[in-house]
């Protein structure tokens, strides 16, 4: 059987899957980054392998704000940035969807599909209110766990009213209204708002939001944010089943045509990677470059503007 | 006196050399890196915007290198940008350095560019000056005309970077020919060198139109090299902003060729009928102009605060609602995100090519 590997490396979360030729998911993992994505990556590999043996890929696609990085390690012949990876996998499984809002771990993106093209997008740029960090932050605040957050949302009777313009300001203003004694429920929900406020008027600001709308990443998870945007809108979001790992079918299915595959194999998983990094002091504007070591040999660079350093492992 | 003036993208390579010949002692700035940016953002105002922080850390590393006057254009300017010169003197006078400091006070005024360049320089014959302006003027436009070749080759290289290299060749061939016969003997030789770039000749690019604040459009550090990431990424640029047109439009230099202000007025009617400041009306006449001509999309580009381009940037969302044309606004400052400005550029080019051609090919 032919199967593909799709990879994206987020900020938050690192997610894995493996697809046939039709784009049927075989298998998938989504795990902490936790500042560590090569690590993260090898674990997933090493898991896929000990759970599907020695499946032969076909092609690997990457994505995710550390698509490079994957790129350097696993060997992929496609890397795609996130907007094109989530609307491929959106369109793969909803072809009529007009309307796709991912919510990450700290980024959110809104994109806009017609006649299964994308005619549109924006991304958070300045504030990262809304995104799967800042909830867990706040959770964790409230001493409740992440999973919690949607159920007790759900539950509240009226919503508190929270400013949601920056996470500084809705963190001050929501332990304004617990002193005020409003009850833990309707501070959630009144979160939830704030935050589908912030989005809506950060990222859809004179853009036309039509159903289907799916709605992907890992704050999909949350059926208190689903429902805030859906009070808000008027309009059913769709929460597809792999909402987590979209990104990642989408990669895996970008790489589908592909000829013969870079995949370096899964001895990757087992390579004795490292990184390091270092300031170029040759001109001022000291570039950072990074460097992944396997074993003490340098396999990959790059981080200069003038691209001297990253010449060298060609 | 060593005269200094602040960057933006070629056109101290225009002057330098040919005042030099005419006894101005010039010190142009050291390439801005980030250490400029750092110098100008600390002793900047927060909301001034992008362009007024880079000039001034220009001014300062100039000044540091022993450069002790200052030009600076001015004036009432197209937006805040005419006042810039003068807080920017202030802010210098206060952190001790000490210079002379000129601000050109009427930009649209041939006569006084010219009794600018006799003020600084050797040249005390208007005749002269008017002749050194015009070299100045040719040297920038053959610069601009190598880059719009860069536009073309490099999303058509097959070595990747060989056309960077042919552009950086061709601005020192440019800026070593000193007067009219050398400069006109000089551009066959710098097509020839385009030319000489092996290139994938059936690629057809998908072409993106830059349009915004001629700062940030102009000046490579400003907007993080965004022509060369779109060339890497295949795309071809098709720049709507040159410093020679603007100075061709306003001194009408070149009387049989379309006046592009105008002609960009003229097709902005309807959408915005006044200029609204700095580029903005070219900003809404160009986008529709490249629309007309086939160009895939428009990427517009301004510094954070950019009151004009804010304006534009309006109503050019609105020619992309109503006429279903692919526009992309993205705004610069210090804290700018690298990886957040590739990603969307990325994602442009991809929704362009699949408009296009219905996939996505691999890049």
């Amino acid at each position: 059987m032919e199967v593909f590997l799709g990879i994206d490396v987020g900020s938050v979360t690192t997610k894995v899957v493996l697809i046939d030729h039709e784009g049927a998911v075989l298998w998938s993992s989504y795990k902490k980054t936790q500042g560590q994505p090569i690590r993260a990556l090898q674990s997933a590999f090493a898991a896929l392998r000990r759970d599907m043996g020695d499946v032969e890929i076909k092609g690997v696609g990457t994505t995710g704000s550390g698509r490079k990085l994957a790129d350097h390690i696993a060997g992929a012949d496609q890397v795609k940035n996130e907007i094109t990876a989530h609307a491929v996998s959106a369109i793969h499984f909803i072809p009529n969807v007009r309307t796709i809002v991912e919510i990450g771990g700290q980024d959110s993106k809104l994109i806009l599909i017609r006649n299964r093209v994308v005619t549109d997008f924006s991304m958070n740029t300045v504030c990262a209110a809304g995104t799967g960090s800042f909830l867990e932050h706040q959770a964790a605040r409230l001493g409740i766990g992440i999973g919690e957050l949607g159920g007790l949302a759900l539950s509240a009777s009226s919503p508190a009213r929270i400013a949601g313009r920056c996470t500084v300001f809705a963190e001050s203003d929501m332990i304004h209204k617990q002193q005020m004694g409003h009850n833990l429920e309707d501070i959630v929900a009144g979160l939830c708002d704030a935050l589908v406020r912030n989005y809506l008027n950060n990222l859809a600001r004179g853009k036309e939001i039509i159903g289907p709308v799916i709605f992907q990443g890992g704050v999909a998870a949350n059926p208190g944010i689903k429902a805030a945007f859906e009070r808000e809108l008027g309009l059913e979001f769709i929460v597809p089943e792999r909402y987590p790992v979209m990104g990642a079918i989408g990669a895996a299915l970008l790489a589908r045509n592909t000829g013969k595959t870079r995949f370096k194999g899964w001895s990757v998983a087992e390579q004795e990677l490292s990184t390091s990094s270092f300031y170029c002091s040759d001109c001022p504007n000291s570039c950072g470059v990074i460097e992944i070591n396997d074993s003490d040999r340098v396999i990959a660079r790059w981080g200069d503007s003038c691209g001297k350093w990253g010449k060298l492992e060609e | 006196m060593r005269l200094t003036v602040p960057h933006m993208g070629l056109l101290s390579t225009a002057y330098t050399r040919v005042l030099r010949q005419y006894g101005v002692d010039m010190q142009p700035p050291p390439a801005a890196t980030v250490r400029t940016l750092n110098l100008g953002v600390k002793h900047s105002p927060e909301f001034a915007c992008l362009p007024f922080k880079i000039n001034l850390g220009n001014m300062m590393e100039a000044l540091d290198n022993g450069a002790d006057a200052i030009l600076m254009p001015g004036g009432y300017g197209p937006c805040r940008f005419g006042y810039y010169g003068i807080i920017q003197e202030q802010i210098l006078r206060e952190l001790g350095y000490q210079f002379r400091m000129s601000t050109t006070d009427n930009p649209d005024r041939l006569s006084d560019m010219i009794d600018t360049i006799r003020d600084i320089s050797r040249i005390k014959n208007r005749s002269d000056g008017y002749r050194v302006f015009f070299l100045i003027l040719m040297r920038m436009a053959a610069l601009d005309r190598a880059t719009a070749l860069y536009h073309y080759y490099k999303p058509r290289e097959i070595d990747r970077g060989e056309t960077d290299a042919v552009l950086k060749e061709a601005v020192r061939v440019i800026d070593r020919a000193d007067s009219y016969a050398k400069l006109f003997r000089t551009m066959p030789s710098v097509k020839k060198m385009f030319r000489s770039v092996p290139i994938d000749k059936g690629f057809r690019p998908v072409t993106v139109g830059i349009l915004g604040e001629i700062f940030v459009v102009i000046e490579p550090f400003a907007n993080l090299e965004i022509e060369k990431k779109l060339g890497e990424m295949r795309v071809e640029v098709r720049r709507g902003v040159w410093l020679s047109d603007w100075l061709n439009d306003r001194f009408r230099f070149r009387p049989f060729r379309r006046n592009q202000t105008a002609y960009a007025k003229k097709l902005a009617r309807g959408y915005l009928n006044y200029p609204a400041g700095g580029e903005s009306i070219e900003t809404v006449g160009k986008t529709l102009l490249f629309q007309k001509k086939g160009v895939d999309g428009v990427l517009h580009i301004m510094p954070f605060t950019c009151m004009p381009e804010l304006v534009a940037s309006t109503i050019i969302n609105r020619i992309s609602r109503d006429r279903g044309y692919p526009v992309l606004s993205m705004t610069f400052d210090e804290h700018v995100s690298e990886a957040n400005i590739i990603t969307r550029l990325e994602a442009f080019s991809d929704l362009l090519e699949r408009r296009r051609n219905g996939s996505i090919s691999r890049h």
